[in-house]
C-alpha cells in the first residue's frame, strides 16, 4: 500500500470538562474518542453517522478548526498541529454545508476570489487572478458574469458551487466536505454531486467526505468509516460495507437510507424521445 | 373537471381540495404561491404532498388547516375538511375544527411545545380542549397517548420535561398532542426532517401505523421521496405552487406520468444507485411570481413540445391517475416492455 496522503491515528476531543465554581471537577463530554482512519492519495473517504456522533469534529480537526485532546495527524509524512505554516494550510481546505457562511455578503465573489488568490501568491497581477477567477468559475460550471455578483443573488446549488470554486482557488491536495448537499433540494443536490465526482476524476482530488446519507456516500466515495458515539464501529470499502454490513449500526444505519421502488422506465428510450424533441 | 375522483364525495372523504389559490399580497399585484392546487384524502390513507422548497406544498398545508400566515390567504378554490368549508368558515368554526378533526405536527418539535411545562399535562390539556372530560380521565388518556407512542413507563414520562426528550421522543410527543382531539385528519409538514435517519424511520411507522389503527386520514408533506416512498399509499407532486401529479404511490415511484416527477426520481441517489445513472436537473425552478403561464416545468423540461407552453390543467389520464404533463403519453411508452 502506498504511503497515505492523511493519517490519523487516536484521535479525541473534549468538549467541556475544567472546574466548576466550586473548583470540583466537572465531566468533559468526549466527543471523538480515539478514532484511526487514513485517506490515500486520489481517494475519497466518507465518515458517515448521526448528528452527534462526532463525524464534523473529526474533521474540524483534520482541517485545523479544531484543536484535538489527544492524537496525532500526520499529512504527506509531516505531523499537523493545530499551527501550521501557510502551505500545510493550503493544501487542505474545506466545504461548509452552508456556502453563505464561508463568504463575505458585501464582495462580489469573484473578487473574493481574486483576494484569496493574490494574499497566497497563485497569481502576479489583478488580471492574471480574474483569468483564473474565471476558470475557477467554468471548472465549477458558473459563467464569467457571475464573477461580478454578490452571494445574496445565487441559488443554493450556485452557492454550493462558488463554495467548492473558493476552495479549490487554492490548489488543495484534499478536500474535506462536511455535508455539502445536506441543504440542497433534490434537482439541485445532483448537479453538485456529479460536479464533486467530476473534480474527483479531473484533478485526482483527495475528498473527505462527512454525510449522515448513505445514498449521498455511495455515489461519490471509494471509501467509508461509520461512526456512532465519537468511535468507528466499522469501516471498509463503500461496496463491502454497503452490502455485507457486520456492525448492528450499520445495519440499521443502511436500513433508514433512502430506497426508492425500481423505476421502469426504459433511459434508452427516454434518450431517443429527447433526441426526437431536440431541445 | 368533472368525473375527476376529487369530485366524488365518498363515505371516507375526510378532505377535498379544489383548485386552490394562495396569494400573497394584494390581489391585483400580488402574486399566488399556490395557483392550482386539487387534492383529497380519504380515511386510512396516507397521502405524501411532495415537492422542492418553493413548490407551494407547505402553503397547501397551512391553507388546509386556515393557518396562513399574515399577508398570506386564499384567493380562490374550495377546502372543505368533512363538512365544514374552511375558506368561508368563521373563526369559531375553524378553531373547533384546530385540534379537533384535525390535528398538526410540524416539522420543529421544540416549537410546539411548551418548555416550561411536563409533557403529560401538555398531552392532557389537549385532550381537554376539545372534549369535555375531567383532569383524572384526561390524564389517563395522556399516559394511554404516550403508551401508544411507544413511550415505556408511560406514567413515569407523563412528569418529564420536553428538554429532557431527544428529537424523535419530542415529535412523538407532538404526535401525542395531535391525537389527543381524537382527529379524523392529521396534517404533517416535514415531521422527519430534523431528525436522525433511524429516528425518522421509527416515527413515520408510528405514523402510518396509526391510519390503518384508528382509520384516520393523514397528509404528510416532505421533500424527501424515501419518506414518501416508505409511507404513502398515494402521492401528490407539487411543483411551482401547482399540483402536476396525482396518483397510487408505486404507480407514480415507478412510472411517473408527469416529465418533472420523473427528472426528480432520476435526480435521487439511492442505496442501490450509482453516479453515472444520476441525473440533474438543469436550471432550477420559477422564482413565486416568474411562473410560466403554461406548465411551469417547461424551461428545465427535456421532453417539453411547442405546446407545454399553453395552459394545462391536472386531468385524469387513467383510474386514480392524475397529470398535468402533455407528454403523459409519451411517458407511457417509454416505460420498459415486460419482456424486457
Amino acid at each position: 500500500m502506498p504511503e497515505p496522503l492523511l493519517e490519523v491515528r487516536g484521535l479525541k476531543v473534549a468538549f467541556g470538562g475544567g472546574r466548576d465554581a466550586l473548583l470540583r471537577r466537572k465531566p468533559a463530554f468526549e466527543a471523538v474518542r480515539g478514532i484511526d482512519f487514513s485517506i490515500a492519495k486520489g481517494e475519497a473517504f466518507a465518515l458517515v453517522g448521526e448528528s452527534g456522533a462526532g463525524k464534523s469534529t473529526a474533521a474540524r480537526c483534520v482541517v485545523g478548526l479544531q484543536r484535538p485532546t489527544d492524537g496525532t495527524i500526520t499529512f504527506v509524512g509531516a505531523p499537523l498541529g493545530p499551527r501550521r505554516d501557510p502551505a500545510q494550510r493550503r493544501a487542505i481546505q474545506m466545504v461548509f454545508q452552508d456556502p453563505f457562511g464561508s463568504l463575505s455578503p458585501r464582495m462580489a465573489v469573484g473578487a473574493a476570489i481574486c483576494e484569496l488568490l493574490r494574499v497566497n501568491g497563485l497569481a502576479e497581477d489583478k488580471a492574471a487572478a480574474r483569468r483564473q477567477a474565471t476558470e475557477l468559475f467554468a471548472l465549477v460550471g458558473l459563467p464569467e458574469s457571475a464573477l461580478d455578483q454578490r452571494p445574496r443573488a445565487f441559488s443554493g446549488g450556485q452557492r454550493q458551487r462558488i463554495g467548492i470554486a473558493r476552495a479549490l482557488a487554492v490548489e488543495p491536495t484534499l478536500l474535506v466536505a462536511d455535508e455539502p448537499v445536506s441543504a440542497l433540494d433534490v434537482s439541485i443536490q445532483a448537479s453538485v454531486l456529479i460536479l464533486l465526482k467530476r473534480l474527483q476524476r479531473e484533478l485526482g482530488l483527495s475528498m473527505l467526505f462527512i454525510s449522515h446519507d448513505l445514498a449521498v456516500v455511495k455515489q461519490l466515495c471509494d471509501r467509508v468509516a461509520v461512526m456512532n458515539e465519537g468511535e468507528i464501529v466499522e469501516e471498509g470499502s463503500v461496496q463491502e460495507v454497503f452490502s455485507r454490513p457486520r456492525h448492528e449500526f450499520t445495519r440499521r444505519l443502511l436500513a433508514a437510507t433512502t430506497d426508492l421502488p425500481r423505476l421502469e422506465i426504459s433511459r434508452a428510450r427516454l434518450v431517443q424521445a429527447e433526441a426526437a424533441v431536440g431541445r | 373537471m368533472a368525473g375527476s375522483p376529487s369530485e366524488k364525495r365518498g363515505a371516507g372523504r375526510l378532505l377535498a381540495v379544489r383548485d386552490l389559490r394562495v396569494g400573497v399580497g394584494p390581489q391585483e399585484d400580488g402574486f399566488d404561491p399556490v395557483s392550482d392546487a386539487s387534492l383529497h384524502a380519504d380515511r386510512g390513507e396516507v397521502v405524501g404532498v411532495v415537492g422542492e422548497s418553493g413548490s407551494g406544498k407547505s402553503l397547501t398545508l397551512r391553507a388546509i388547516a386556515a393557518l396562513l400566515p399574515p399577508g398570506v390567504a386564499v384567493r380562490s378554490g374550495d377546502v372543505d375538511v368533512g363538512d365544514i368549508d374552511v375558506v368561508h368558515a368563521d373563526r369559531r368554526e375553524v378553531h373547533r375544527l384546530r385540534g379537533g378533526a384535525v390535528g398538526m405536527v410540524f416539522q420543529e418539535p421544540m416549537t410546539a411545545l411548551n418548555p416550561t411545562m411536563r409533557i403529560g399535562p401538555q398531552i392532557a390539556e389537549a385532550a381537554r380542549a376539545h372534549r369535555k372530560v375531567s383532569r383524572v380521565e384526561a390524564k389517563a388518556r395522556a399516559i394511554e397517548l404516550l403508551g401508544q407512542m411507544q413511550f415505556t413507563e408511560p406514567e413515569r414520562r407523563y412528569r418529564l420535561y420536553p428538554h429532557e426528550l431527544s428529537g424523535g421522543m419530542r415529535q412523538r410527543v407532538v404526535i401525542a398532542i395531535a391525537l389527543a382531539g381524537d382527529p379524523e385528519l392529521l396534517l404533517c409538514d416535514e415531521p422527519t426532517t430534523a431528525l436522525d435517519a433511524t429516528v425518522t424511520m421509527r416515527v413515520l411507522g408510528l405514523i402510518t401505523g396509526l391510519a390503518k389503527e384508528l382509520d384516520i386520514g393523514i397528509l404528510l408533506v416532505t421533500h424527501d421521496l424515501g419518506v414518501a416512498a416508505r409511507v404513502c399509499d398515494r402521492i401528490v407532486v407539487m411543483y411551482a405552487g401547482r399540483v402536476v401529479e396525482e396518483g397510487p404511490a408505486v404507480a407514480i415511484l415507478r412510472r411517473p406520468r408527469h416529465a418533472y416527477t420523473l427528472a426528480l426520481l432520476q435526480a435521487v441517489p439511492t442505496r442501490e444507485s450509482t453516479i453515472e445513472a444520476l441525473r440533474a436537473i438543469p436550471g432550477s425552478p420559477p422564482k413565486v411570481g416568474e411562473v410560466p403561464s403554461g406548465c411551469p416545468f417547461v424551461p428545465r423540461c427535456t421532453l417539453a413540445e411547442p405546446a407545454c407552453e399553453q395552459p394545462v390543467s391536472l386531468v385524469e389520464i387513467a383510474a386514480g391517475r392524475m397529470s398535468a404533463c402533455r407528454r403523459h403519453e409519451l411517458l407511457a411508452d417509454l416505460v420498459e416492455a415486460d419482456d424486457a
